[in-house]
């Protein structure tokens, strides 16, 4: 055995061994606004339904703040929106395309009474069809 | 039928004919070899037909047509109302059919004796993306009728306007970075058929020189392609970065890191007849990982994870595509375990300070790279039906299925670990020699770029001590960036010495050199401007004076762009043009144009910025250097939807002062706002009105009825002073139950009044009973409020810099290795005349079991041998 093999394949198992370790403490899993209020501190990717009066832009702290509801679907796909309230903290210029949004995909964690998103993904309804769509929107860090 | 389509059906049919009549000259008559080579000008011809007809019909506006319809209207001028030819699905397939045929066209011409062995395979694609684009049709013109989803017959014939093109789109990227990026894509295929065909033909040795050229040329556009992309998002999307780890990024990133390893592997199999196996497993790799990710992006299965908007596939390309990878992914992987033990290994040397090592380590790191962002986009399809892949801390474990995605720092940590090792290869790379390398010269050699590195190390350090000082964010653990910054100079430091020196000798040979300084000045200036980069947002108001920003300039609102029209408006005493003007000011909205002016002057401590603060116009009058930045704000209606239940979007695009060492990038972070007039004051207090001659008396706190009950109101018992000193008593207030406020109108001041605030924040502290009042009144009009949100990106120009060198030295490298497979070729021919090269009825596929025992002759090993070091001398 060369020492060039040997060599490639401990850097090989070491990739795989940081990898799997690393990408397994990054995940954020796709949940409702229930379940990340009941679990302060997860990462989490929560769905809602923007309630257009909560958006808020505070220019001086560079934060956008607005209320969800949560949103379901149906065994017909038909969206249910349910009674769930929380409020998303964003600290990231406001997405261009998010005042023709209805529902938004928050990345983050729930933590001391609101969602703190590091990502957010505006969706829209679709020009073309009937079912929502992703739209170039802006992406955190 | 259109015509564009017959283009397509013609395509179709001469390609099939073409891979037909290329595997029957495999027999060596030469009169079917020019049947396939009219048989493939047929289909370039065809790709270039249907190409340009695309483009007419587009740059026409030919509405009727569904794919123009949703892409374009009448406002779209050069280029975008050709670019917009490739916003779409189907273009985008057009665009890969154009490449590919083009390309076939160069492989064909340059392949000498493979080209009977090469493109029977290559063509193939051809066929399966005329198949993808029968179904898949951008000529497809819109259906009149009654039904529901048809176009109805009473309104105009034809169309007079389509949807248009996103504004994101309406940038000279879309006319660069596609055509780009996709060349890149559709030579991929080229060392994929190349491997192929070798494998099949079992002539391990020949195809590796031929193939180096066509592999260079992929990772330049590649690579040059993916910073296109980024350099675009981070002119346009506002959240200034160039790099986002989103599926689509990465679906363009894990081919390139395949096809870079082949490229080393390359060079080590030319240089030393080794890693010929891995070298066939990374070209089949390279572009089953192109397709899988075209799948990934264009089937709709990353709609959840993707911020990019793509409309997903028919089912009928989909599985057409599919069927694709199926063929290609089992057909060469399959073909290849089939002839693993054949291929012949030859030994690289076994000393650890040699080139060898270092290019098989290399090889090595960019293979784990490719699959770590192969397992990472993959990720969120795989956590489906993982459990363990989609668990996060702090939630119970539960087996339901459901989706996850990978949060980008996790690409960020894995790539930084593979980095380390992959700089100090190339730094040390240059300094090595194949076989052996003296270890006491290599030290001697080495150390000088390593101190001066060192040096830049300990600069690093000392400049993240400065910046730990302010509050500000750190991502990336500060040692690993202290690290890959200091050795991104020993890699660009090391490899620079050696560039210079060839290029006095022998200036084609620098370009892998050449690349690998941009390699490392692209991370040193990757790290620095991802960790320094700091933002600060600030609210500027009409009137108002500058503000400090914390990264040497202040800013100060000025005005619109159409403000001009607006004066010229007021001024006018015709009532006609007046409206005429307003109604151009509005339109003036719609314009990409139309920007928030924002004055930037430099601050540079002293008398300035007691200048700067001092407020009015003077301030900018004193300070020459000050410039205008003109921000787009413009409304569109293209994000908007059809279902009437929106208005327009506001977009607002950022703009960025361009420094040697740094980037100041101003965005407008929310929409501007007009803003009333207004005081903030606590009982007792007496206030002028911002920007007005009014003063406003705040006398006491009061509340109307109970709390709990309906119709309770609480709010301010005030008077409002006029310049003329009349005091009109004023009862703002705000209704308890859902602090919504009561607009109150002021008739003795043909004015009103509300307590409300237009930054959102609540207008009543019931703690302090401070309260703010916002106003209408006359010769108080409403002021522009601009959220404004700066952000300081030192080092940015490093990595378009180092971008530039990567792609300029890889360039290079290409013309020395094309001219290399002249010179060789000839070389080849001569000394193996009928031996290895050339369409020969040798074994078939089928009867490989027998044949298989025929080893690759010692003869033919040493005549490609001997080939090889007589090129190499040249």
């Amino acid at each position: 055995m060369k020492p060039a093999y040997i060599m490639a394949a401990v850097i090989l198992a070491v990739t795989a061994a940081v990898t799997l370790f690393t990408f397994a403490g990054a995940v954020a899993q796709h949940s409702s606004i229930t379940q990340a209020m009941a679990h302060p501190g997860a990462t989490l990717q929560v769905p809602g339904k923007i309630i257009k009066d909560s958006v808020q832009y505070d220019a001086t702290k560079g934060e956008l703040r607005f209320d969800v509801i949560e949103v379901s679907r149906g065994a017909d796909k038909k969206e249910i929106v349910g009674d769930k309230r929380m409020t998303i903290i964003y600290r990231q210029p406001k997405p261009e395309n998010f005042d023709t949004a209805v529902g938004v995909e928050a990345v983050g964690k729930f933590e001391n009474g609101v969602f703190k998103a590091d990502n957010l993904l505006v969706k829209c309804p679709s020009k073309y069809n009937d079912q929502p769509k992703q739209a170039p929107a802006v992406r955190g860090k | 039928m259109d015509i564009g389509k017959i283009g397509v059906l013609a395509g179709l049919i001469c390609s099939i004919s073409a891979v037909v009549l290329y595997a029957l000259s495999l027999r060596g008559n030469r009169k079917v070899l020019l049947a396939a080579r009219s048989a493939l000008a047929l289909v370039a011809m065809s790709a270039v037909f249907t190409f340009a007809r695309l483009m007419w019909i587009v740059y026409h506006q030919q509405f009727q047509y569904k794919y123009v319809y949703e892409y374009s209207d009448t406002t779209l001028k050069l280029p975008w109302n050709i670019a917009a030819s490739w916003a779409g699905q189907e273009g985008s397939f057009v665009l890969w059919a154009f490449w590919t045929a083009i390309i076939g066209g160069l492989v064909a011409w340059k392949a000498g004796k493979w080209e009977s062995r090469v493109m029977p395979i290559y063509v193939s694609v051809l066929c399966f993306l005329f198949g993808i684009l029968v179904w898949l049709s951008p000529f497809n013109v819109i259906h009149r009728g009654a039904g529901p989803n048809d176009y109805p017959l009473d309104l105009m014939w034809p169309i007079p306007n389509g949807k248009g093109l996103n504004p994101s789109l309406q940038n000279y990227w879309m006319a660069i970075h596609p055509p780009t990026i996709f060349f890149g894509f559709a030579s991929l295929a080229v060392p994929f058929c190349y491997a192929i065909a070798s494998l099949i033909w079992r002539e391990y040795e020949t195809w590796a020189p031929r193939v180096m050229p066509y592999v260079l040329m992929t990772t330049a556009t590649l690579g040059v392609g993916l910073f296109m992309g980024g350099y675009w998002a981070y002119e346009t999307q506002g959240w200034h970065g160039f790099w986002a780890w989103d599926p689509v990024e990465n679906a363009s990133l894990f081919p390139w890191l395949g096809g870079l390893g082949l490229l080393h592997g390359l060079v080590v199999q030319k240089s030393r007849g080794g890693m010929a196996r891995t070298n066939l497993f990374l070209a089949i790799l390279a572009w089953i990982l192109f397709l899988y990710g075209t799948f990934l992006t264009r089937s709709g299965v990353m709609s959840d994870f993707s911020v990019h908007a793509f409309v997903s596939l028919e089912s009928q390309p989909l599985k057409l595509l599919m069927v694709m990878i199926a063929v290609y992914g089992l057909g060469g992987i399959g073909l290849l375990a089939w002839r693993w033990r054949k291929v012949p290994g030859r030994p690289i040397s076994d000393k650890v300070l040699s080139r060898d090592t270092a290019m098989v380590l290399a090889v090595t790191l960019m293979i784990a790279a490719c699959f770590v962002v192969l397992l990472g986009t993959s990720w969120p399809i795989l956590a489906q039906w993982i459990p363990w892949m989609r668990h996060v801390p702090g939630m119970p474990y539960d087996l339901e299925k459901k989706g996850a995605v990978l949060l980008p720092v996790a690409y960020n940590k894995v790539c930084s670990f593979l980095l380390i090792p992959a700089l100090v290869l190339m730094g040390a790379v240059p300094f090595l020699a194949w076989g052996k390398t003296n270890v006491d010269k290599f030290l001697w050699k080495v150390i000088v770029p390593w101190l001066s590195a060192i040096g830049v190390g300990a600069f690093i350090v000392w400049f993240t001590l400065i910046q730990a000082q302010k509050p500000f964010e750190i991502s990336t653990p500060r040692t690993l960036v202290v690290a890959i910054g200091t050795l991104g100079v020993f890699a660009a430091l090391a490899n620079i010495g050696l560039a210079i020196k060839l290029l006095r000798v022998k200036t084609v040979t620098m370009g892998g050199w050449l690349a690998h300084v941009g390699i490392g000045i692209l991370f040193l200036g990757t790290v620095i401007t991802n960790v320094y980069e700091q933002t600060s947002s600030f609210n500027l108001f009409e009137g108002a004076p500058p503000v400090k920003t914390p990264f040497g300039y202040s800013i100060q609102y000025v005005g619109w762009t159409h403000d001009e029209t607006q004066r010229l408006a007021e001024k006018a005493t015709d009532p006609e043009e007046a409206a005429r003007l307003q109604d151009k000011q509005r339109r003036e909205w719609w314009d990409f144009g139309h920007a928030v002016l924002v004055r930037v002057t430099p601050i540079d401590g002293g008398a300035n910025v007691a200048n700067a603060d001092s407020g009015d116009s003077e301030a900018g009058k004193a300070d020459p250097r000050s410039f205008i930045a003109a921000l787009p704000v413009f409304k569109t209606q293209q994000l908007a939807m059809n279902d009437g239940n929106t208005g327009p979007t506001t977009m607002r695009w950022p703009y960025i002062h361009k420094e040697i060492l740094r980037d100041f990038y101003v965005l407008v972070a929310s929409d501007p706002k007009l803003m009333r007039v207004n005081a903030t004051l606590v009982p007792g207090e007496t206030k002028p009105i911002r920007g007005t001659e009014y003063l406003v008396n705040y006398k006491k706190f009061y509340m109307d009825g109970t709390p709990g009950s309906e119709g309770t109101t609480m709010g301010a018992d005030m008077d409002l002073i006029t310049p003329e000193g009349k005091r009109i008593p004023i009862r703002p207030g705000i209704r308890v139950g859902d602090m919504s406020p009561v607009n109150q109108l002021i008739p003795e001041a043909n004015g009103a009044v509300i307590l409300d605030r237009s930054d959102g924040k609540p207008a009543v502290d019931i703690a302090t009973k401070q309260v703010t009042a916002e106003f209408e009144l006359p010769n108080a009009p409403a002021f522009w409020g601009m959220p404004i949100a700066v952000t300081n990106k030192p080092g940015i120009n490093l990595v378009w810099l180092g971008v530039l060198l990567m792609g300029a030295g890889t360039l290079c490298a290409m013309v020395r290795r094309s001219a290399e497979v002249r010179k060789g070729a000839l070389i080849l021919n001569a000394a193996s005349a009928g031996l290895t090269d050339g369409p020969s009825p040798v074994v078939p596929v089928a009867s490989t079991n027998g044949a298989s025992k025929d080893p690759p002759g010692p003869t033919r090993h040493k005549q490609a041998k001997k080939a090889r070091s007589a090129a190499s001398t040249k």
